[in-house]
């Protein structure tokens, strides 16, 4: 195993990819912007992260085959609980394996492909429409934005590649477990998805089963582009293993009168730092981000979101909900920009924590920035616990205490789950009631 | 039966019962009456298990077990109900998720919610709530009336040995009493063993279901009982006839 990440190995990767030279010039520029930029000290602590232990997780570039019984007992035991089929756990444990979901992929592909939707890694995608990629990749979120950002750039591998043509819309949801195959989940991935004008797309990843992973470090980068009146939903539910660092990018542009929608919720980890963002970049273009994150024992969740309003008559809702319990800590960190002289802008922001025991802790940054007279912001906070009295009024009617505290939990992000597809709607709901469960003796 | 025995309770450092006992009879109808402040709901709150009623002496005792170390909810599946004076609201859990949870726990195994709703109609059009409510989240914005009809609809679904309702006529029109009290009468009829207890001040829904047995309660102590005929005394006398002799 090499140490350290360097040129070589950048460029090993490179090369092993089969890639034109200027995404290996990207990614060796990139190389050392991560090299230049100092961790970032303004959010959560990440000391612990050291730069030496970075080579450590550029190396699974070849598939390594381990079997389900390294897997750590206790996710084992979770997959048992939330009732996951054994095709799908082995997947999502980060254990090799050919995925059955293979064949309705190919099939969901033949559909899509008749329309012109594109969906592929984001390998393939680069090697089949390379015009594409270097006319919008690394547009919306340069190397230079952040350090994991920078880092991403140099070494990404794996994530998934969309295109949507003029004014094609997609009803069902494109899922990214489908196209998940024998290559399992990157720790670096990088997402492009192009939405031409007036197409729709709902892309969803993730899945509410715990991913577990012997490296510790995932660092994605997702970039979306929406063109004129175009509308893209991105739906993302991860439930890291407790080791992770969960350091992420998403920003998508929205051009005149487009919609984007960012659906984040963000289970386990370490350590997550998350801000999805929206610039609002063309008139009357629209931004949403609803949010949750829970925070267990030892874990920090700092995420939020970030509105930049750059033209008139756009519009911006940002609904953020916390869950702290057995110490965790969650911080909402939010931006809300508007760029000078614009006129008719309406943005929410609203962000709800709840505190489950008293060592938990919840805390607020919102930063607003308003160089415009024509605006019409709202933004409320709000920190709450679970009254004794909800509970009385529940155990009084034949639930447990557990119970109890698992209804007014799904209660609390109840808004969060109305926007996500039934499976999944269901998924959360139980793992709510799972992390109910430990959190009363 | 149900018997409640040498009962004294404290909230934080106040005694707020005092040596209560009653015994309840399978298929009577109980009235807990006294002014307000008197311990009449604190007396509902413990029976139904209250964290914050600390019970100081005395026994609670029904089907032969002693409820007093039970947690809530152990003693509403055993049957026993308690309809709040102030039901609390629940944001974002839906009256419909939370009718199926609840349909489903008295039965022991999930019900969908198509079955749930065949049990639920009839007795929505009972209780005099609109079907509408059942996208609603439990009692948010709910009127006064809403949640007491709420809370009987409950009760109806729930099946009790033994119910207890609080203030169930307070903030309620005479058009919601009288559908309230029919709710009541319904229950009594479908299942005559239930032990009903109203815990109450006014008189008014006793026009509509008569009691047989009448409790007054003065600063914590039981200090009267008998027939309906104690509701003229306290009709002509008030209360201040009891907390005298007490």
């Amino acid at each position: 195993m090499q140490k350290g990440l360097n040129k070589q190995i950048v460029t090993q990767i490179s090369a092993q990819k089969n890639e034109p030279s200027w995404m290996l010039d990207f990614r060796l520029k990139s190389l050392d912007l991560f090299e230049e930029k100092p961790m970032p000290s303004w959010g959560a602590d990440l000391s612990d992260l050291s730069a030496d232990d970075i080579h450590f997780y550029v190396k699974p570039i070849v598939e390594k085959r381990a079997s389900w019984d390294d897997v750590p007992l206790e996710i084992q035991q979770t997959f048992e609980r939330l009732g996951v089929p054994q095709a799908e756990r082995t997947m999502l444990a980060g254990v090799s394996a050919q995925f059955e979901s293979e064949v309705i992929y190919k099939r969901l592909k033949e559909r899509w492909a008749n329309k012109g939707v594109v969906f592929l890694d984001t390998e393939t995608g680069l090697k089949e429409y390379p015009e594409l990629f270097e006319k919008y990749f690394g547009t919306v979120i340069p190397p230079h934005d952040n350090k994991f950002a920078a880092l991403n750039s140099a070494v990404w591998s794996g994530g998934s590649f969309v295109y949507v043509p003029a004014g094609v819309r997609i009803d069902q949801p494109l899922q990214a477990y489908f196209r998940i195959n024998s290559a399992s989940m990157g720790q670096f991935e990088r997402t492009l998805i192009i939405a031409e004008p007036g197409s729709y797309i709902h892309y969803v990843e993730g899945c509410s089963a715990p991913v577990y992973r012997s490296n510790s470090l995932h660092s994605a980068v997702v970039e979306i582009i929406a063109l004129p009146g175009a509308h893209v939903r991105y739906t993302t539910i991860q439930n890291w293993s407790e080791n992770v660092y969960n350091l992420v990018t998403k920003r998508a542009i929205a051009h005149e009168g487009a919609t984007v929608e960012w659906i984040d919720g963000n289970f386990g980890s370490k350590v997550t730092m998350k801000y999805p963002c929206i610039v609002l970049k063309g008139k009357q273009s629209k931004g949403q981000i609803v949010s949750i994150a829970v925070a267990g024992k030892g874990q920090h969740q700092d995420s939020g979101g970030k509105i930049i309003h750059l033209a008139d008559d756009t519009t911006s809702n940002i609904l953020a909900k916390s869950i702290s319990k057995h110490g965790g800590r969650s911080s909402y960190r939010g931006l809300l920009k508007v760029a000078k002289n614009l006129k008719g802008i309406v943005s929410r922001v609203q962000c709800d924590a709840l505190l489950l025991d008293e060592l938990s802790r919840s805390d607020t940054y919102p930063t607003i920035d308003i160089a415009a007279d024509d605006v019409d912001i709202g933004h409320e906070a709000s920190v709450s616990k679970i009254s004794d009295e909800q509970i009385f009024y529940l155990m009084s009617r034949g639930f447990s205490e557990q119970q109890a505290q698992a209804m007014i939990v799904n209660g609390f992000i109840d808004c969060f789950v109305q926007m996500l597809p039934m499976e999944y709607a269901v998924e959360i709901n139980r793992l709510i009631e799972l992390e109910m469960e430990d959190s009363i003796g | 039966m149900f018997y409640i025995s040498n009962l004294s309770v404290a909230v934080q450092d106040r005694t707020v019962l005092q040596n209560c006992s009653i015994t309840f009879q399978l298929g009577k109808v109980y009235v807990i009456m006294g002014p307000n402040g008197s311990g009449k709901s604190s007396l509902a709150a413990t029976i139904m298990g209250h964290q914050g009623y600390q019970i100081l002496s005395g026994s609670m005792v029904f089907a032969d077990t002693d409820i007093v170390a039970m947690p809530s909810h152990q003693r509403a599946i055993m049957g026993i109900f308690l309809g709040l004076q102030n039901p609390t609201e629940i944001q974002g859990l839906s009256v419909i998720h939370f009718l199926k949870e609840l349909c489903s726990l008295r039965d022991g195994k999930a019900i969908s919610v198509a079955d749930m709703m065949q049990q639920v109609e009839p007795l929505l059009q009972l209780v005099g709530l609109p079907q509408s409510i059942m996208q609603r989240y439990v009692n948010v914005g709910f009127s006064g009336g809403e949640k007491k009809r709420f809370e009987l609809l409950q009760m109806l679904l729930l099946r009790p040995k033994i119910a207890i309702l609080d203030e169930l006529d307070s903030g309620v029109d005479i058009d919601g009493l009288k559908d309230l009290a029919n709710g009541l009468l319904w229950y009594r009829q479908q299942y005559p063993d239930t032990i009903l207890v109203l815990v109450t001040h006014y008189r008014h829904i006793l026009n509509y279901v008569h009691p047989d047995v009448i409790h007054i309660m003065i600063d914590g102590s039981l200090v009267a009982v008998g027939d309906s005929s104690l509701l003229d005394a306290i009709e002509k006398d008030g209360y201040e006839q009891y907390a005298k002799r007490s």
